[in-house]
């Protein structure tokens, strides 16, 4: 039986490798046509292979450094400018306000405030202000801390703080000068210049009124002229402003 | 080489023929014996460099069309074990009837098999190839290939001994 299979599967064997089959027309130009497409697609990654694959990373990542540095560069650079703001700005604000403080001092009030003294000081007897010699620089502080020391009376309103701030007219409020300047009567303030008679000599013009008018204009002068000089009784010396409406300052004169 | 043209058209000349028997043997139909006759051809001349020259360079070039057919076919062919894995042979055959009948015959006879009786009788009968290495090559088991072969040559021997018998009705007839 094995030897009846092994002669059949030899005889097999041997008619089908002894033949042999004619290949069909135009087989190998369908073979040579695949062949030919292969190279051309081969060819692409040698079209794309022209830059190193070295290369392209040496670019992408020198591409990367750039990128991050300029990244890097930008941001430090708004942050120092950011602090160059910072810093500048309270200098700035410290500039203007050193600058502020001698165009903000009122020399009205400083001229009030040295009378102040003046008076105070010539008569012991008189009952004194505080002095609030005060070395704040800024001079709505200095106000505001003047403006706390004052001890309010009765009569007298209490001034807001605030109020002081947003006024700085109101800053010597204890001082006696304030409500004088205040009180000032119209008529007072009204300066008449006078008639000047070019044509009449001097001895005949007429000295009286001319007078008067220089007094009512210069009141407020006057008293502190007179004050300066110490000549005048101490009891026209005490500033009540509580008396504003009892001072006449021609009656000193006459 | 790789790239002359006409050194692969030589070859092509010198092996054509019995490429395209092989790939007739492995190959259903003769549609797809050529799809198998070009497919290896360019198999071969694209993997010519690969070639060490420690033996025939036919034979090189054979198992290159035996493995693209196996491959073709692999996706196919889902093989199991039959039952009658003894090697038989039909109890009509007789020994001499080969030699009444053509090539064409025997290879219209071998086409007409399955993909899996087919594949295992041509490497196990004209490839030379034991059953252990067509069930490595085919990825089956050495028992499977055997019950393979059997049932295929059982085929074979009783549509040989039926087409002897057809032959020799006609010829009686006229």
């Amino acid at each position: 039986m094995e030897q009846k299979i092994k002669n059949f599967d030899r005889g097999i064997e041997q008619m089908m490798n002894e033949h042999e089959v004619a290949p069909p027309f135009g087989m190998w130009n369908r073979i040579a046509g695949e062949l030919e497409a292969m190279p051309v697609a081969a060819a692409a990654p040698v079209a794309t292979s022209l830059i190193p694959k070295r290369a392209m990373i040496g670019i992408i990542a020198t591409a990367l450094i750039l990128g991050t540095a300029t990244l890097t560069g930008y941001l430090v650079n708004s942050s120092t400018n950011t602090n160059r703001a910072n810093t500048i700005a309270p200098a700035v604000n410290t500039q203007i306000e050193s600058s502020v403080k001698p165009a903000s001092t009122n020399p009205v009030n400083q001229q009030t405030i040295a009378v102040k003294n003046d008076v105070v000081a010539s008569n012991p007897t008189t009952p004194k202000a505080k002095a609030h010699h005060t070395t704040a620089s800024n001079p709505v502080q200095a106000t505001l801390q003047v403006a706390q020391q004052v001890n309010p009376t009765i009569n007298q309103p209490v001034v807001s703080p605030v109020n002081v701030i947003a006024n700085n007219a109101n800053a010597d409020v204890p001082t006696p000068i304030a409500p004088i300047q205040q009180n000032v009567s119209e008529e007072t303030q009204t300066y008449f210049f006078p008639p000047i008679d070019v044509n009449t000599p001097e001895k005949n013009k007429p000295t009286t009124e001319a007078t008067v008018l220089t007094i009512r204009s210069h009141g407020k002068v006057g008293v502190v002229a007179q004050a300066d000089n110490n000549d005048a009784p101490s009891g026209h010396k005490s500033f009540h402003p509580h008396h504003r409406q009892g001072w006449a300052y021609g009656s000193i004169i006459r | 080489m790789q790239g002359d043209r006409k050194f692969q058209q030589v070859l092509y000349n010198q092996f054509a023929g019995k490429m395209f028997s092989v790939c007739l043997r492995y190959a259903n139909e003769y549609n797809s014996a050529q799809d198998l006759l070009q497919e290896g051809f360019v198999k071969v001349f694209k993997n010519i460099d690969k070639f060490r020259s420690e033996g025939a360079f036919e034979g090189w070039v054979r198992r290159i069309f035996v493995n693209t057919a196996i491959e073709h076919y692999r996706k196919h062919v889902n093989l199991y074990a039959l039952h009658d894995s003894e090697v038989r042979s039909y109890e009509y055959y007789e020994e001499n009837a080969l030699e009444t009948l053509k090539h064409e015959d025997i290879l219209k006879m071998i086409q007409t098999l399955s993909d899996g009786y087919r594949t295992v009788f041509n490497l196990y009968v004209i490839e030379g190839y034991s059953h252990k290495e067509i069930g490595e090559m085919m990825g089956i088991s050495e028992g499977t290939s055997k019950s393979q072969l059997a049932r295929a040559r059982y085929l074979l021997q009783k549509m040989i001994t039926e087409g002897v018998d057809r032959d020799k009705r006609t010829s009686t007839a006229n």
